[in-house]
């Protein structure tokens, strides 16, 4: 029973439902895990009776072989997602003890698959950060190297799966938060095309591009848990009417005929080598699994960055307003003015990051500066999302690209750059100024043992091309086998 | 006009509240009242990862309205968000539309003096009402209740068009009488479901351009909507003619004082930030939507005032007392339909129903008479079954019981005598009661036949239809005679 | 090329922002916002004529919902974090002047 961390979802549902293992066991084992982990920071609040209860009916129900894709399985949940009844912090401070009243339509979803959710995961404040550093509750650890960051904004719910605590979580990714920590952390993650998944009841960052995947240890498990996540919700207006497709079933396809881009811009100098290296190795790999690489261009990346930090940041100012202190979350004693009572209650509660871009998103809306910044922004949004339309409706089916510039770096080594650490973002973010899907998947490793990601961009709503991808990569090559556990 | 070098102009800004179940964004109930924070949901809260979704029913009111106001309606429109940070407004910014409000470019008609003023209505927006602070100084706290957080608004906002104060408070009525025929709100200013800011401003008679303006926010019944223009153009014209200069700033009217006062402070950091919401699609109104929309409209109050005096025959101030109230013309228009004399069915109402009503306090919509026994009624003295003194016997009965002009005429035997025979019958009963009289009059004194027409009604229990009983009598008499 | 805002300038931002001017490392915020400012003005040079800002990623239109009741929360659950209440109100320092 020791090495039950180290089966897939598929190898856990079957043992379960051949009764080799009960969700009580399994559970326990990963709870035990968790408990021997902590120096990792990995989990802001862990929920062994819930859990423990939770596994209890599972086995029930797995007795009465009333089982569904999850019955039984333990998860994590990234702490920016409401939990009734269980602490949902944001890793913020100020809502240090705000318990939601309701689930999040994600939760309800895995909930109505008969998840086992454990804990709930540490991240940047409010998903605001590329290290999981500005987590009021204290940085998270990579499991390869203590001392490198896990990667953020959804670093716990990365470190969780490469340290073997878990084997799926949830993450959120607004500029590539579920993509970098996979990245850095050797596991695989999605970012589903905007609208596939609900954001009701996700603490909302950037509202227009917000969007929840799944993370987990390799691409079949990311497929059952896509599964699980998607479809319409009544609750979130700009989730989409679309089937969902059963996302396991293209798995195993053959590559032929697939067409795999290679954008010049994202293969550039400053990039470190060994990433460059392992991605270019990474697509030959496909083109020897049958597929075809053409090289692409998408002109305007080098304004990705910079629009996103116009854009994201205005809609975060706003988001951000609900956090007065009045009706939850941390609210300033003594204050004789409700003037006071605001800026003091904010000013407590947040940190120095979510601060900065609030006061960013404050300005670029402000009267008189709304036409410069926001609304420029967002006319360069549109052209990031042409160059994407434009290469997808002739030239290829996926975009391969590394998934950011360099490996995990040290912990402490950025925070005090914020611009350093914006750049850090600048595969990732395009994707969502085009509302695309993308994943990352492990390709290699540098010389330090620091993992590296393979980044595949898709069309919009073509989830299932890059999950065939990625399962085609990660079946003929070794690095998803390779792991920390300890 | 109290300034007679001046001239007021006003533009109001009407919010009214939608009659809708749930509210704009959300699924927690509308309704008024409640105890506190008790209508609400997470999105009314403001809690973190809630999302609002648009309320179809909404949409069409404000599409209602703008057809109903002559209003273009924005074939592509959408929300934005408006930033201010207050214990009332939960998620820190209001939802409301900007740049694309959902109706533009209308107007409305109004007759003051019997002069008709075309009234500018530059735009229709839909937006969420906040909730409410209730200030007590006493503890030195503010309470705040959420259940009015999220119920729907429509912003109607008028051109600089108005020139007094009494033209602002027609067209306020105007506005809420279209609101109330179109079944879209209750334009209820004492409940606050109808509410209005008055922008206002002075300049020479004569001269084209506007003066500084303020706003005059708080103003919650017709009568305030008078009292707090004429207040507030009063001062700005003492600041005038002092040789002072009026500042543009936004003034509270005390309704305790009749007066407004500086709302100081506010102004300066009012930077509101509107952005469209990225949480709510854009709206695309099909054109076939809003044509399904217009062919189900009821017809409008001064559509049906025109119909009134034209048709039937109304005098223009009764016709605008019968469509002043959408309740007011549907009594009126069952009344007519059951006793078909368009007059008859008018005077009733507005006189003997409505002076009833009024003395004991009662709405139409609680009136005992139903409008369907109101036009049974009438149908009676037309048939001449009453005379008009019995229906208002009648009536008053009615009134008591609720009951139904034929039972009580069953139950009293009040049916008018209408029958040739039965009515002579009585007069040869009187002629051979009363020779005395009779010879006087067949010997040329007129005056005692007044007499002889008292005793047949007397004889007939006052049941005889005087109108036949009279032409009966003199043709009997005249018999005599020959 | 954006300039440098100057401290008063920034600090009317932070009170629009609701934080507070009091901030014990204000000169390191005020100094990163004008690094971030500057760093993102990149912008102004991009060439964005005739292009429609895209405010929405998906040309998604008319989602509604049915005028119908459901989904609230007792007042217990809704006030469940609130911190200071006064029945079931929940209660702020005096509001001097103001609209509602």
């Amino acid at each position: 029973m020791t090495n039950l961390h180290e089966l897939s979802l598929k190898q856990l549902r079957t043992g379960l439902d051949n009764k080799e293992f009960s969700s009580k066991e399994l559970t326990e084992h990963s709870l035990a895990r968790i408990a021997s982990h902590q120096e990792l920071n990995a989990f802001i609040n862990v929920t062994p009776e819930i859990a423990l209860a939770a596994a209890d009916v599972a086995d029930q129900k797995i007795k009465n072989k009333d089982v569904k894709s999850l019955t039984g399985i333990p998860l994590a949940i990234k702490d920016l997602i409401l939990t009734k009844g269980i602490k949902t912090t944001c890793a913020s401070k100020f809502l240090e003890n705000f318990v939601a009243p309701y689930n999040a339509t994600v939760i309800e979803k895995l909930l109505a698959e008969d998840a086992v959710i454990v804990g709930k995961t540490n991240l940047d404040e409010f998903a605001m950060g590329s290290s999981n550093e500005n987590s009021a509750f204290g940085p998270v650890k990579n499991p390869w190297n203590h001392t490198k960051v896990p990667g953020g904004s959804s670093g716990g719910s990365a470190a969780v799966i490469a340290a073997g605590l878990v084997r799926a979580t949830l993450g959120t990714d607004t500029g590539g938060s579920i993509r970098q920590p996979c990245s850095f952390c050797s596991i695989t993650g999605i970012k589903p095309t905007y609208g596939r998944v609900s954001r009701y009841g996700v603490t909302a960052y950037a509202s227009s591009l917000d969007q929840v995947g799944p993370m987990a240890g390799n691409v079949e498990d990311l497929a059952v848990m896509l599964n699980a996540l998607c479809g319409k919700d009544p609750l979130d207006a700009t989730s989409v009417s679309l089937k969902t497709p059963d996302f396991t079933k293209n798995l195993g396809q053959d590559l032929k005929g697939l067409r795999v881009g290679m954008p010049k811009e994202y293969f550039i100098d400053g990039i470190q080598a060994e990433v460059r290296s392992a991605v270019e190795n990474a697509v030959k790999q496909l083109e020897s699994l049958g597929a075809t690489v053409v090289p692409v261009s998408l002109p305007n990346t080098e304004h990705a960055v910079p629009t996103y930090y116009i854009i994201a940041p205005a809609e975060a100012s706003s988001n951000l307003g609900r956090f007065d202190g009045i009706r939850f979350g941390n609210r300033a004693t003594g204050c004789e003015t409700l003037e006071d009572l605001y800026c003091e209650s904010r000013s407590q509660g947040f940190g120095i990051e979510v601060k900065r871009r609030i006061m960013m998103g404050t300005y670029v809306l402000s009267s008189g500066y709304y036409d410069a910044y926001y609304l420029k922004a967002q006319k360069v949004r549109r052209l990031v999302k042409n160059d994407f339309d434009k290469v997808f409706a002739k030239d290829c089916d996926v975009i391969a690209s590394p998934v950011t510039p360099t490996t995990a770096f040290d912990l402490n080594s950025r925070v005090s750059d914020p611009i350093q650490m914006y750049l850090n973002d600048i595969f990732t973010i395009p994707v969502n100024l085009a509302g695309l899907p993308a994943l990352s998947v492990p390709c290699g490793f540098d010389q330090n043992n620091l993992p590296i990601g393979l980044h595949l961009i898709g069309k919009a709503w073509d989830e299932e091309t890059l999950l065939k991808t990625a399962f085609a990569y990660e079946q003929s090559t070794e690095w998803s086998k390779k792991n920390c556990y300890k | 006009m109290f300034i007679e070098d001046y001239e007021i102009v006003v533009g109001l800004e009407v919010h009214a509240q939608l009659a809708t179940q749930s509210k704009i964004f959300s699924g927690a109930s509308a309704t008024f009242g409640g105890n506190p924070n008790s209508h609400v949901d997470s999105v009314t809260m403001g809690l973190p990862g809630c999302l609002p979704v648009p309320n179809k029913k909404v949409i069409e009111s404000a599409i209602k309205l703008g057809l109903a106001l002559n209003c273009q309606i924005r074939n592509y429109n959408r929300f934005a968000r408006k930033h201010y940070f207050y214990p009332d407004l939960p998620k820190g910014y209001q939802i409301s539309q900007f740049e694309e409000p959902i109706c533009e470019h209308g107007h409305l008609n109004i007759t003051v003096d019997d002069m008709v003023r075309n009234i500018g209505i530059t735009r229709i927006h839909m937006e969420e009402d906040a909730g409410k602070n209730i200030h007590d100084s006493r503890t030195n706290a503010s309470l705040v209740d959420l259940n009015r957080a999220g119920v729907p608004l429509l912003e109607i906002v008028s051109e600089p068009d108005l020139r007094s104060p009494e033209e602002a408070s027609v067209y306020l009525r105007g506005i809420r009488q279209i609101i109330r025929f179109l079944g879209i709100g209750d334009g209820n200013m004492e409940e606050g479901s109808l509410r209005c800011d008055a922008n206002i401003s002075l300049r020479p008679r004569g001269s084209l351009k506007f003066g500084t303006r303020t706003e005059i926010k708080n103003i919650n019944s017709f009568k305030f909507v008078e009292k707090a223009i004429f207040y507030e153009a009063t001062r700005q014209l003492k600041i005038l003619k002092e040789g002072g200069v009026i500042i543009q700033e936004t003034r509270l009217f005390d309704s305790a004082t009749e007066t407004t006062r500086s709302m100081r402070g506010k102004e300066g950091a009012a930077d509101y930030r509107y952005f469209p919401d990225p949480d709510l699609p854009p709206l695309h109104i099909e054109e076939s939507w809003i044509q399904e929309i217009r062919s189900k409209l009821p017809i409008l109050p001064h559509q049906k005032k025109v119909e009134l005096v034209e048709s039937y025959g109304l005098t223009d101030y009764d016709a605008s007392l019968i469509t002043s109230e959408r309740e007011n013309l549907e009594f009126y228009e069952e009344v007519y339909s059951a006793c078909k004399n368009a007059k008859l069915a008018c005077n009733w109402m507005t006189s003997e129903l409505f002076g009833f009503l009024n003395k004991n306090g009662k709405h139409l919509k609680d009136s005992p008479v139903s409008a369907k026994n109101l036009g049974q009624l009438i149908k009676l003295i037309d048939q001449g079954i009453l005379s008009g003194r019995m229906a208002k016997d009648v009536f008053e009965e009615m009134f008591e019981t609720s009951k139904t002009p034929e039972a009580i005429i069953e139950e009293k035997g009040l049916k008018q005598v209408s029958d040739p025979k039965e009515i002579i019958n009585i007069i040869q009963k009187v002629i051979s009661e009363c020779p005395d009289q009779v010879r006087d009059y067949l010997a040329g004194k007129e005056q005692v036949f007044g007499f002889l027409v008292g005793q047949v009604m007397k004889n007939s229990g006052g049941k005889a239809n005087p109108k036949l009983a009279n032409e009966a009598l003199k043709s009997e008499l005249q018999k005599l005679m020959e | 090329m954006a300039m440098n805002l100057s401290k008063e300038e920034v600090l009317k931002i932070i009170f629009l922002a609701r934080l507070s001017t009091k901030e014990e490392n204000l000169d390191q915020m005020i100094n990163d916002f004008n690094n971030v400012l500057n760093y993102v003005d990149a912008l102004s040079k991009v060439n964005v004529d005739n292009i429609e800002p895209l405010a929405h990623v998906h040309e998604s239109y008319n989602i509604y919902r049915e005028d119908v009741c459901g989904n609230g929360l007792t007042t217990e659950e809704a006030l469940l974090n609130t911190s200071d209440r006064s029945g079931s109100f929940i209660r702020v320092p005096l509001i001097i002047e103001g609209e509602s």
